[in-house]
C-alpha cells in the first residue's frame, strides 16, 4: 500500500474514489487511534466500539473537512471526544452514578487481558488511572504520541502554556506515585 | 524527553513502550469492519431520507388510513319516504291492526276499574274531554 499523504487522501476522497480513500485513510490511522483510545478506556472491547465510532463520525464529517485544521488533528480531536463521551457514559447508566470506573480499569489491567507490559508499566498504568480524565489526556499525547503542545492545543482547544502547566502537573503526580509517595 | 529529566526524573529513564496489545489480526479487520459499518449506515440513511422512499410511504399510509376509516364508519341510516312507508305499513300492519282491540285495551290499561257507568262518567270527567265531541264521535 502506497503511502498517501492527508492531502492526497482527501484528494482521493474527493473524487470518485471515496470508499477507496476511506480505507486507506484507516489504515493509515487505525494503530495509532486504537493506542490512544485504548490508553484512555483501558478495555479492548470498548476501544474496538469507542474506535468505530471515532471512524464512523470521521467518514461522515469529511465531506465537510474544510482543511482549517490538519486531518490528523482533527481525527485526534474526534477521538478524545469519543473517549470522553464513553467514560462518560459509562460513568452514569441510567441516570444513577456509577462509581469509581477507575477501579474498574485498574482491575482490567491486573487481569492482563491484552496487555503486555511488565510490573513497572503495570505501576506507571494504574498511576496514570488516578489522575483526572483530562490530565491523563494530556499526559498520554505528550508522553506516548510525542505530539507537540500546538498540536495538542488545536486537539484539546487549550493553550499551549495550560497544556504545559497540565503535562508538568501529570509527570509530577506520577512520579510521586512511581516512588510509593 | 527532555522536559520530563527534571520533573520526573525517574519516569524519564522508564523505557518507554505500548503494554497495551490488540488481539491477532485485529488491525486486518477493522478497516473492513468500519466499512461494513459506514454502508450500512448509509443505506440505513439514504432509504429514510430518500424523498422518493418518503413520499410512497405516505402515500400508501394515507390510503390505508382511508380504507380504515371508511371500513370502522357507523352504519349509513338513510330516510324513506312516505310513500315507502305506507307501503310497509298496508303490507305489514294492516292486518294484525285492530283499532278496537286497541280501544279496548287502552280504556282497560289506563284504569282497570272503568267498568261500571259511573266509573266512565267520572273518568271522563276527571280527564277533561268535552263531553259534546265524545257524543259527536260515538
Amino acid at each position: 500500500m502506497a503511502d498517501y499523504s492527508d492531502k492526497e487522501l482527501l484528494e482521493l476522497f474527493r473524487s470518485e474514489q471515496a470508499s477507496y480513500a476511506f480505507n486507506l485513510l484507516v489504515r493509515k490511522y487505525q494503530k495509532k487511534i486504537y493506542a490512544h483510545v485504548r490508553r484512555i478506556v483501558i478495555d479492548h472491547d470498548d476501544a474496538n466500539d469507542v474506535v468505530q465510532n471515532i471512524f464512523i463520525k470521521v467518514w461522515k464529517g469529511l465531506v465537510k473537512f474544510n482543511e482549517h485544521s490538519e486531518l490528523y488533528t482533527w481525527i485526534y480531536r474526534i477521538s478524545v471526544n469519543e473517549s470522553l463521551t464513553f467514560l462518560k457514559k459509562k460513568r452514569t447508566k441510567f441516570f444513577i452514578p456509577i462509581h469509581n470506573i477507575e477501579k474498574e480499569m485498574s482491575d482490567k489491567i491486573d487481569a492482563g487481558e491484552h496487555f503486555l507490559g511488565d510490573e513497572i508499566e503495570r505501576k506507571l498504568q494504574k498511576a496514570l488511572l488516578t489522575l483526572p480524565e483530562k490530565q491523563r489526556i494530556v499526559f498520554n499525547l505528550r508522553y506516548y504520541d510525542e505530539m507537540p503542545y500546538e498540536q495538542m492545543s488545536q486537539v484539546l482547544g487549550t493553550s499551549v502554556g495550560a497544556l504545559k502547566a497540565s503535562y508538568h502537573i501529570a509527570a509530577k503526580k506520577i512520579e510521586e506515585n512511581l516512588l510509593g509517595h | 524527553m527532555e522536559e520530563l529529566k527534571d520533573i520526573a526524573p525517574h519516569l524519564s529513564q522508564l523505557p518507554k513502550k505500548d503494554a497495551f496489545t490488540a488481539p491477532e489480526g485485529y488491525f486486518e479487520d477493522l478497516p473492513s469492519s468500519i466499512q461494513d459499518c459506514v454502508i450500512a449506515q448509509t443505506k440505513t440513511r439514504s432509504r429514510n431520507f430518500s424523498p422518493v422512499w418518503v413520499f410512497s410511504t405516505l402515500g400508501v399510509a394515507s390510503v390505508l388510513c382511508v380504507l380504515f376509516f371508511i371500513g370502522k364508519s357507523p352504519e349509513v341510516h338513510t330516510s324513506i319516504s312516505e310513500q315507502e312507508a305506507t307501503t310497509y305499513i298496508n303490507e305489514n300492519l294492516e292486518q294484525e291492526f285492530d283499532e278496537t282491540l286497541l280501544a279496548d285495551e287502552l280504556i282497560t290499561s289506563d284504569n282497570k276499574t272503568l267498568s261500571s257507568e259511573e266509573n266512565l262518567e267520572e273518568y271522563i270527567l276527571n280527564q277533561d274531554i268535552d263531553e259534546q265531541l265524545l257524543r259527536e264521535e260515538i
